[in-house]
């Protein structure tokens, strides 16, 4: 592993169980309303979104998809939910078009850029997936004894 | 005398070795390969002396042995030294002219003849060559670079042929420390000056490598130019193009005139039976118009001979009239290629996105065998759908768990770190049989019992490590996985299964999972 890519899983791994603890600690709000399997449901979207939060910071602005994937969480938080798709790229038929989809910020680029940014965030992504995995494995294993 | 006749005999039969040697110890500077031609010219000329009388002979011999004076005796007696020479009416030098000649070089000795006629019928060198000694070993260069290049007279006759020349010794020498060093070094070139030097800096590196290849350089140069931006911000591997361009062959026999023209176009040929890694999907490079007063879209409608349709994507250097100071791609249209703007901003488009999947294809495991842009493009997105996906479900699991995070965090980090580095031995059984959804856990099933942290160290190492061993080395038992498994996970799996490490811990995802609710 080079070494910028060990310095973002370190990053990447502080932001992230920093918003882990944040979210699990205070369990008031979503232990007694709401139905065990809701609650799991709700936490399991903000982890989500979490990660991808702290995996967007971590990897730094200067790639365009962490911008959009920022820009993106704030309008969201701020529940306004529009879409971006297709703002600049006119919706592309096939393969590319399902990239632009998978790629935050994609709808905006042109496939030079399309290709370069999906490179860094796959290997984002996969920073990402590792440490998640090692995660959970560490509290599912503590937990299981 | 005598002396000096015995010492003519040893030095011929080691001439060639020494000769060549020689010439190709010092890439450095020019002067100094003089120099030291000069020095050896003694033995060479003496070499090339076999059945001139003695007299003659022994005339040579003392001129040889003071080389500047040689020297001056050359340019002295003939304006045009090398092609006096060559003729060799008489000369002292004339050591060159000798039918035969070059007794102790068996591969040159054609080359010199016809290196011998060069000059002869082009007595218009410059000047400033009548420098160069005239020794054999220059000669047979010079004839050899002129032989490959189809008796190329006008090569010869160009302004530059004297830094061609210069270069050619250059080349020579930085060649022997390896293809990929001088490509590197052309390359660096390549951003100051003018193309049509560079194209026959090129060819006479090539034909010194390889005789028989056609000179690629000028090919190799310019996609790496065009390249360069592209991969700087990539971080690609230029050696690996440097490398495979290296490995095209080609004759170069065709169009005197057209020296990069003629490459590009057996580089073509050559690219039929050769894989070009870099490039792979995007066809090989094509012909290379050389003109050097071709200006920027200058191009011939002769049918290219690229048989790989997808991309033509040789490019030449920069121009010669502003190499250094523009910043822009300089793009020339290739032989048999539109000379439009519009489609020469495209092919450096098409080269662009080509790049950008060679990288990806480094990326997604598995794509290795996977040629094209379609089925590549297919490969991306499902990896990238997998790696979402493993993220939702790790966020999902990651949701039932119930975490002690009171703890402190650094040493929660110090042991995430270490888990994704260390390599336990343990083994733990687990039995991967459950179905994956996105429904919520029951929460009795997670069997949610906190406990120290300490203690949980070498557990959750080994049970990473355990999973992504068995992973790893028996992905052929998912086969056998119940099917109670979430058919896309099953195919995520099978399909990334055996790609490596990496891989194994993505798939220690789903296997994880089960094992979660296996417990109790």
């Amino acid at each position: 592993m080079s070494a910028t890519t060990e310095q973002l899983e370190r990053n990447f791994t502080h932001r992230f169980l920093t918003s882990l603890r944040r979210i699990n600690s205070p369990d008031s709000k979503t232990t007694t309303t709401h139905a065990a399997g809701l609650v799991i449901r709700r936490r399991s979207l903000r982890i989500k979104r979490a990660a991808y939060s702290s995996m967007a910071r971590a990897a730094g602005s200067h790639r365009a998809w962490t911008r959009a994937l920022l820009s993106r969480a704030r309008s969201q938080r701020r529940r306004q939910q529009h879409d971006v798709h297709r703002r600049r790229q006119g919706r592309e038929m096939g393969r590319a078009g399902k990239l632009r989809g998978l790629v935050p910020g994609g709808s905006r680029m042109e496939m030079g850029q399309l290709l370069e940014e999906t490179a860094h965030y796959v290997q984002c992504l996969a920073v990402q997936v590792r440490v998640m995995q090692a995660v959970a494995d560490h509290f599912s294993s503590s937990s299981s004894m | 005398m005598e002396i000096d006749i015995s010492e003519k005999d040893k030095l011929e039969q080691e001439k060639g070795n020494d000769d060549n040697s020689m010439t190709y110890q010092s890439p450095g500077s020019l002067t100094s390969d003089w120099h030291f031609t000069g020095a050896n010219v003694t033995t060479s000329a003496l070499s090339l002396v076999p059945s001139d009388d003695a007299s003659c002979s022994s005339a040579t011999m003392e001129e040889s042995f003071a080389p500047p004076g040689l020297w001056d005796h050359q340019t002295s007696s003939q304006n045009t030294g090398f092609c006096d020479i060559s003729v060799g009416t008489g000369t002292p030098v004339g050591i060159v002219t000798g039918g035969p000649v070059s007794l102790s070089w068996n591969p040159p000795s054609s080359v010199l003849r016809s290196g011998i006629f060069l000059p002869n019928a082009h007595g218009i060198l410059p000047p400033s060559l009548c420098q160069f000694p005239a020794d054999p070993a220059f000669i047979e260069r010079a004839a050899r670079f002129s032989c490959f290049n189809s008796g190329n007279i006008c090569d010869m006759a160009h302004p530059f042929g004297m830094s061609e020349v210069m270069g050619l010794y250059s080349r020579g020498g930085g060649m022997m420390q390896g293809l990929q060093e001088l490509s590197l070094a052309q390359k660096n070139m390549m951003h100051g000056v003018g193309c049509s030097r560079e194209a026959r800096d090129a060819s006479l590196h090539m034909d010194h490598a390889k005789p028989e290849e056609s000179p690629l350089e000028s090919d190799r140069k310019s996609e790496s130019l065009v390249r360069s931006q592209d991969e700087v911000k990539l971080g690609l591997d230029r050696s690996g193009v440097d490398s495979d361009e290296a490995e095209f062959s080609g004759g170069d026999q065709d169009d005197a005139t057209m020296l990069a023209a003629n490459g590009g176009k057996l580089y073509a040929k050559g690219l039929n039976s050769k894989k070009r890694k870099r490039n792979g999907q995007v066809g090989m490079p094509g012909v290379t118009t050389d003109d050097p007063e071709v200006q920027r879209k200058g191009g011939k409608n002769l049918t290219s001979t690229t048989n790989k349709t997808s991309g033509k994507n040789a490019k030449q250097g920069s121009q010669a009239s502003d190499p250094a100071k523009e910043e822009y791609i300089h793009v020339r249209a290739r032989r048999g290629q539109a000379t439009n703007s519009h489609s020469l901003a495209e092919r450096v488009r098409r080269e662009k996105i080509s790049e950008r999947m060679k990288f990806l294809q480094d990326l997604v495991p598995g794509c290795n065998k996977v040629t094209g842009k379609a089925v590549m493009l297919d490969e991306i997105i499902n990896y990238v759908q997998s790696l979402q996906r493993q993220v939702e479900f790790l966020s999902m699991k990651l949701a039932t768990v119930n975490p002690r995070m009171d703890f402190n965090l650094e040493g929660l980090l110090a042991k995430d770190i270490l888990t994704s580095r260390a390599v336990p031995s343990a083994s733990l059984p687990f039995s991967p049989d459950l179905p994956m959804s996105y429904a919520p856990l029951h929460p009795s099933q997670s069997g949610l019992v906190p406990a120290g942290f300490p203690a949980m160290e070498n557990h959750s190492d080994t049970l990473r490590r355990t999973i992504g061993s068995q992973l790893t080395s028996t992905s052929g038992e998912f086969k056998q996985l119940p099917d109670s498994w979430n058919n896309e996970l099953h195919n995520v799996i099978q399909m990334y299964g055996s790609s490596g490490p990496q891989d194994s811990q993505e798939l220690t995802g789903p296997v994880a999972a089960s094992n979660m609710k296996d417990e109790p």
